[in-house]
């Protein structure tokens, strides 16, 4: 069963997808990482967030595209409100502080959703359009998983022309690489890494709303998805796009693989993946480089 | 005339050339403290660079000359005393202000981009008046040569060019360099002292930190010993070549 064209082809495109929601979720986390050392362990109630809001534009405009412009730009703002309250204050706290704070609204997170949607878990349609079955190689495959799969490269692609070749890019280039010498050439460096952040939410509010018409909706849908975005960023080397693609493959892959083939040790098999990478490459696959 | 610092160093116009000549300082540090934690670095320091010359820092290793740019840089913090820019009190302003005003840095470890191109550390900061590339890649033909490199294919001595660069990108009005000749061969330390020259006749301020002291007294109008976080001796460079006792006890040479 296992070598099964047809069973290959499916998984492979179910890892895809999964790659693809965590490349989202973690390229912003990444970059935010790499550039001032700061965590946010809320970024997965970002994304949850994403989800909830798609779900109430859907029922208001009966539009799961009005949704998909919306939801985004709606946590972003969430986001960028939370920056200017709380964050931004805490950038020049330890480390330990940062983890507690941002730990600590993963539980309001949790609190505000249940209380403005309920406990019951939500699903929302997927969009006609995409509602229907293609064929992949021979394998049908439903079209609108595809479409999870297309948002995650073009995304990919956009990111990496705006890194490669806008001087705002050069600008989080430089900042991962050494922040001090970026302000040095007169750069205000926390403006560039607010938009950063706010980038980092809209898209982590993007892949809410695009995993919302395939899983369920309900408050904690963002634990397990967290707990693999981080591993992914560990994995991959904070700061570097790179590192967010290819450490989102790998998890993607073998956890959907390893859902498959041997349920009981999908999990285990990812942290001793991480545990492994971690032994062999400390700083990740594709560590910061240093010129000194 | 040298003049040996004692007790509280500053003011003591007197001695300073420029104030005598009624040029006011484009820099001046007035008693300055900087610390790392709890460790004391920068006690009392005092310090001017007038407008148009060349201001040499020396001392030993760990003597505080590093703490002392990154001070005026708003990178370590002032903790006590004040600084000011052409008249301008920028005591606690952030480093991207402090760059704005005018001060260009080439760090000891010459801060180039690992992930950066030659070409963007150029246009990175994006000032309208700085130097432009035409001219930067004339002065520097290797980095016309190696404009696609990123920082982490450039040799040492071409990384230190391109931080001297990138500073001239900025317009500076005071150009701060630390340790520019350190760890390179000697023809590369003979055209970044040609770069320093052309830039000094040109009229730019300069602050430089340096170990090699043959260097720093050519192209230096004024000297400042450091010793322990401390300014110990200032004066031209003549006299400080025929102070033996001070070049023995503050310089060990
Ligand atoms: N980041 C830091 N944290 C704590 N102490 C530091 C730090 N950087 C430097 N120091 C200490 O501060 C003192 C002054 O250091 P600084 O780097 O300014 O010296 P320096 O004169 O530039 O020396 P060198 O010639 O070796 O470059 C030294 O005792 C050094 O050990
Ligand atoms: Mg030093």
């Amino acid at each position: 069963m296992l070598l099964e064209p047809g069973f290959l082809i499916v998984q492979t495109l179910n890892g895809l997808q999964l790659s693809m929601l965590l490349f989202l979720l973690s390229i912003g986390l990444s970059v935010v990482f790499g550039m001032m050392n700061f965590i946010n362990l809320a970024h997965g109630t970002l994304y949850m967030v994403g989800a909830y809001l798609a779900l109430s534009t859907v029922r208001w405009f009966d539009s799961f595209w009005v949704a998909l412009a919306l939801a985004p730009l709606g946590v972003a703002l969430i986001g960028a409100l939370f920056y200017a309250v709380l964050l931004r204050h805490m950038q020049r706290q330890s480390p330990m502080r940062q983890v507690l704070v941002t730990f600590g609204l993963i539980f309001v997170g949790f609190d505000a959703v249940r209380m403005v949607w309920g406990v019951l878990p939500h699903t929302i349609p997927v969009p006609e359009t995409l509602a229907g079955r293609v064929y992949v190689l021979g394998e049908v495959y439903p079209a609108y998983r595809l479409f999870i799969i297309a948002i995650g490269l073009a995304v990919l692609a956009a990111l990496y022309a705006g890194l490669e070749r806008t001087r705002l890019g050069a600008v989080v280039r430089a900042g991962v690489d050494d922040r001090t010498m970026v302000a040095a050439l007169g750069i205000d460096v926390e403006r560039a890494f607010f938009l950063v952040f706010c980038l980092g939410c809209w898209l982590a509010g993007l892949a809410g709303v695009v995993s919302a018409p395939v899983f369920s909706i309900f408050p904690g849908m963002d634990m397990s998805i967290l707990i693999l975005t981080l591993i992914v960023v560990v994995v991959g080397g904070p700061g570097s796009l790179k590192g967010a693609v290819i450490g989102s493959l790998v998890i993607g892959m073998v956890d959907t693989y390893g859902q498959v083939v041997a349920p009981e040790f999908a999990r285990v098999t990812i942290y001793a993946l991480m545990a492994a990478v971690l032994l062999v490459r400390p700083h990740g696959l594709f560590p910061v480089r240093r010129t000194h | 005339m040298g003049t040996r610092e004692q007790g509280a160093p500053w003011p003591r116009q007197a001695a300073s050339p420029g104030a005598a000549a009624g040029t006011p300082s484009l820099l001046a540090l007035d008693a300055v403290d900087a610390f790392y934690d709890r460790s004391h670095v920068l006690q009392a320091l005092s310090m001017e660079v007038e407008s148009g010359t060349v201001v040499a820092l020396l001392g030993r290793n760990g003597a505080g000359k590093t703490t002392t740019l990154k001070t005026v840089m708003g990178i370590v913090p002032v903790r006590a005393g004040r600084m000011r820019f052409d008249g301008a009190d920028v005591t606690g302003l952030p480093t991207h202000r402090i760059a704005r005003l005018g001060i260009a840095y080439v760090p000891e470890d010459r801060g180039i981009f690992a992930s950066l191109t030659v070409h963007e550390h150029l246009t990175l900061a994006n000032v309208p008046d700085g130097w432009p590339l035409g001219r930067i890649y004339e002065a520097f033909p290797r980095l016309a040569e190696r404009r696609g490199h990123r920082g982490t294919q450039l040799s040492g001595g071409e990384q230190q060019m391109l931080s001297i660069a990138r500073a001239l990108t900025l317009a500076p009005r005071l150009l701060i360099l630390d340790e520019p000749t350190e760890g390179l061969a000697p023809v590369i330390v003979e055209e970044i002292a040609a770069i320093a020259g052309r830039l000094k006749a040109e009229g730019l301020t300069m602050l430089l930190v340096e170990q090699n002291y043959p260097f720093a007294a050519r192209i230096a109008d004024r000297v400042y010993v450091l010793g322990k976080g401390r300014i110990r001796w200032h004066g031209a460079p003549a006299a400080l070549d025929a102070d033996e006792e001070v070049k023995h006890t503050w310089l060990g040479i």
